[in-house]
C-alpha cells in the first residue's frame, strides 16, 4: 500500500527469480528505524517516483547493494540491473554508460538487450533489438509466437505513446474505458490499426494517426516479414478493416475475374461502407457488355467515387489499402497517385508516405 | 440466478478457462504440473480459481513490477474443463467477499444467490446481457441492454453493479465469470496455452522449467516485459495475447480489442 514516506535509500535488491544471472532486479528500499522493505511507485508518463509503497519480498532472494542510494518522490525512477561485474543502480540516465556496456559484453543476450534498449535506446536501436527478439522466437518457438511477441511490442509501445499523449496518468479506470473503447488490431501487413477512432474528438483523432505514423517507423518490417498480406479471398473474412477486405475483394477480381465474380456475387459485407461498395461492384461488373479487359479500367473510375463515399477519418486507410492490393495495376495506380496528389485531407496525409511506397512497388500484378 | 436460467442457450461454443498468476507460482504449477487448490477464505475449503474465457484476475496491483517473478503469467485451458468445475458465479467472489462491491449490492445478499447453474448458463448469461462472446471478452459494458423486473432483486443489482460508474473498484472483476474447482487441476491434456514475460528466452532458453511445457504441445505466447511498468500495463499485453490466440485458434472471429 501507498505511504507517506518522502524519502528512502536503495540498500538491497531481490532477484525474484532463481535462474536468473543478469538483468533488471527489483531495487527495495528502507527508511532509517524502520525494518520494512518499500517499492517505488513511478509516473509512468514521466518516469519520476510518486509514491513509496510497502512490500513483502516473502521467500525473495535478496542481495545487498554496497553503496546505498538516496531517493525521494519526485526523482526520476531508479532501476538496479545485475550483471558479471556486479549490481549497479541509478536512474536510467546515470545507468545508461553500464548497460551499454553490457549490450556490447553480451549481444546474445536479447532478451535483456531489447529491455535495456526499450529504456535507454534511439528508434533503431529498438528496432534491431526487437527484429532480433523476434527472430529468436521464431527459431525457438515458431512463426506464431514470434507474431504474438511482436503484436504485443507494438501494442506496448502504442499504449506507452498513447499514455503519454493523453495524459492518462496511472489511472486505471481511464485506461479500461480506453481500452474498450479503442479496438486495436493488427492488419495482415502487421501495422497496428485502431477502429472506432472516428468516435474521438478531432484532436485525439489525429494525435492516434501520429502515434500510428511514428509506430510504423520503429515496426516497418521490410527484411524477414513474419506478417505477409493476405492474397487469397479465403482470407478475407478474418481481415478486420474494411477498405482492406474491399482492397481484397477487387484485387481476387482483377486477378482472376471468374472465381473473384463468383466470390462477389455471395459475398456478405459485415460494415456500412463495404455495402456500398459491394453493390456498386456487383452492378459495375454485372454488365454484359464488360470484358475482363475492361476490368482494370473500370476499379481505376471506381477511386474517386469510393473515396467520396468513404469516411473522411478513414479516407487514407482506403487509398493505402487499395494502393497496396492494386498498386500493380497500371490505370489504378494512376489513379490512386492522381486522387493522392488532389486531395488536402489530414486523414490522407497521415498515410501519404505509405501510399506512396505501395504505388511505387505493391503487390505486383503478376 | 433464476434470471440466467430462464433464458434459452445461445448455442455457442465453451470460452477456454483461464488462470493467472505471479511468476514464482507459475513455476511451481508448471514444475508440478497441477494448479494447486488453496484455503479459500471464502468459502472456508480448498478451492482454485479460475475465469470463463476473460484473463481478468489482477496480481501486483499494488507494485510497479521490476522482475519476472512478479509479473503476470495466464494458463489457458481447453473449454471440456467446465464440465468439472464445483461452481460459478457471475462475478469475482473474492472482490464480492472483500465486500468491493457492497455500494452496489445490498449486504443481505450473499454469494451464492450468484452461482450460476449448468454447463451453458456462462453463455446464457453472456447473451442476455452482452450479446455476443467478443463483448463479453471485450468488456464492453456500453453494448448492455439487459433490463431485470423489480422484483429481480439480485439481477437488478448484478445489473447495477455491471453499470455503476461510481463503484470503487471498478474494473473487469464486475462481469468476469469466475470458475471454481474443489481439486486441483493437471495440465496434461487441457493446457492450451500459457501466456508470459519474453524475458524467458535469451540465446537460448533461460528458463529449464519451460522445455516440460513446451513438451506438452501447450502453446507458449511471449509478451514484451520492460521493467518499471504500471502492473495494469502487464495486464493490457497479456488480455490482448490471449485473445489474439483466441482470434488464430478459431475461438474467436473478431479481432476487436
Amino acid at each position: 500500500m501507498p505511504t507517506l514516506l518522502k524519502a528512502a535509500s536503495i540498500v538491497a535488491y531481490a532477484s525474484l527469480y532463481s535462474s536468473a544471472n543478469v538483468g533488471f532486479v527489483l531495487p527495495l528500499l528502507r527508511v532509517r528505524d524502520n525494518q520494512g522493505w518499500y517499492v517505488q511507485e513511478v509516473d509512468e508518463q514521466t518516469g519520476r517516483i510518486i509514491a513509496f509503497r510497502t512490500f513483502d519480498p516473502e521467500s525473495a532472494a535478496l542481495g545487498e547493494i554496497s553503496n546505498p542510494t538516496a531517493v525521494s518522490l519526485n526523482d526520476f525512477q531508479i532501476y538496479a540491473f545485475v550483471d558479471e561485474v556486479g549490481t549497479t543502480v541509478g536512474n536510467k540516465f546515470s545507468l545508461e554508460p553500464a548497460l551499454r556496456a553490457f549490450v556490447s559484453r553480451h549481444p546474445e543476450e536479447v532478451a535483456t538487450v531489447l529491455q535495456i534498449f526499450q529504456i535507454v535506446g534511439a528508434l533503431h536501436e529498438r528496432r534491431t533489438a526487437r527484429l532480433q527478439m523476434e527472430r529468436t522466437l521464431q527459431e525457438q518457438l515458431g512463426r506464431r509466437n514470434a507474431q504474438a511477441f511482436y503484436a504485443s511490442a507494438l501494442r506496448s509501445a502504442f499504449w506507452i505513446k498513447l499514455i503519454g499523449a493523453w495524459n492518462l496518468g496511472t489511472d486505471p479506470i481511464r485506461r479500461a474505458e480506453l481500452k474498450a473503447q479503442l479496438r486495436l488490431y493488427i492488419d495482415t501487413g502487421g501495422y497496428l490499426q485502431v477502429e472506432n477512432a472516428e468516435s474521438r474528438n478531432e484532436h485525439e483523432t489525429e494525435q492516434l494517426q501520429s502515434i500510428i505514423s511514428e509506430l510504423k517507423a520503429e515496426f516497418d518490417q521490410p527484411e524477414t516479414p513474419i506478417y505477409s498480406p493476405i492474397n487469397t479471398r479465403f482470407g478475407i473474412r478474418h481481415v478486420q478493416r474494411q477498405e482492406e477486405r474491399i482492397a481484397i475483394l477487387i484485387s481476387e477480381i482483377l486477378r482472376n475475374r471468374r472465381t473473384g465474380i463468383g466470390f462477389l456475387r455471395n459475398y456478405v459485407p459485415r460494415a456500412k461502407f463495404e455495402r456500398y461498395v459491394v453493390e456498386y461492384l456487383k452492378r459495375a461488373f454485372g454488365r454484359a457488355e464488360l470484358s475482363e479487359h475492361d476490368d482494370e479500367i473500370v476499379v481505376a473510375k471506381l477511386v474517386k467515387p469510393l473515396y467520396t463515399a468513404s469516411f473522411p477519418f478513414n479516407r487514407g486507410y482506403l487509398l493505402e489499402y487499395l494502393s497496396r492490393y492494386l498498386g500493380g495495376f497500371r490505370h489504378i495506380n494512376h489513379a490512386i497517385g492522381q486522387k493522392l496528389s488532389e486531395t488536402r485531407s489530414v486523414y490522407v496525409h497521415e498515410h501519404a508516405h505509405q501510399i506512396r511506397q505501395n504505388l511505387n512497388g505493391g503487390i505486383p500484378k503478376e | 440466478m433464476e434470471w440466467v436460467n430462464q433464458r434459452p442457450d445461445p448455442g455457442w461454443g465453451v470460452l477456454p478457462l483461464t488462470h493467472i498468476t505471479r511468476g514464482v507460482i507459475a513455476e511451481d504449477i508448471i514444475r508440478e504440473s497441477h494448479v494447486r487448490t488453496s484455503d479459500c477464505p471464502v468459502f472456508g475449503e480448498p478451492l482454485a480459481y479460475f475465469f470463463y474465457g476473460r484473463p481478468a484476475y489482477r496480481i501486483g496491483r499494488e507494485i510497479v513490477i521490476k522482475a519476472e517473478a512478479l509479473c503476470p503469467y495466464c494458463f489457458i485451458f481447453k473449454p471440456e474443463l467446465l464440465d468439472r468445475a464445483k461452481s460459478v458465479f457471475a462475478f469475482d467472489t473474492g472482490a464480492f467477499n472483500a465486500r468491493l462491491f457492497s455500494g452496489v449490492i445490498a449486504s443481505e445478499m450473499e454469494v451464492n444467490d450468484f452461482r450460476l447453474e449448468g454447463k451453458s448458463a456462462p453463455n446464457r448469461l453472456i447473451a442476455l446481457v452482452f450479446g455476443s462472446q467478443q463483448a463479453y471478452l471485450v468488456g464492453d459494458t456500453r453494448v448492455v441492454s439487459a433490463k431485470a423486473n423489480p422484483h429481480e432483486f439480485h439481477a437488478k443489482a448484478y445489473l447495477d453493479l455491471l453499470l455503476s460508474p461510481g463503484r470503487n473498484e471498478p474494473d473487469d472483476r464486475v462481469f468476469s465469470i469466475e470458475v471454481i474447482f474443489g481439486d486441483s487441476v493437471g495440465l496434461s491434456g487441457l493446457l492450451m496455452a500459457v501466456v508470459l514475460p519474453h524475458t524467458l528466452w535469451s540465446n537460448g532458453v533461460k528458463a529449464p522449467w519451460l522445455g516440460s511445457l513446451a513438451d506438452t504441445g501447450a502453446e507458449i505466447i511471449p509478451y514484451e516485459f520492460i521493467p518499471g511498468r504500471a502492473p495494469e500495463h502487464y495486464h493490457t499485453l497479456m488480455e490482448m495475447a490471449v485473445k489474439d490466440f483466441y482470434e488464430r485458434s478459431g475461438i474467436l472471429t473478431c479481432r476487436h480489442y
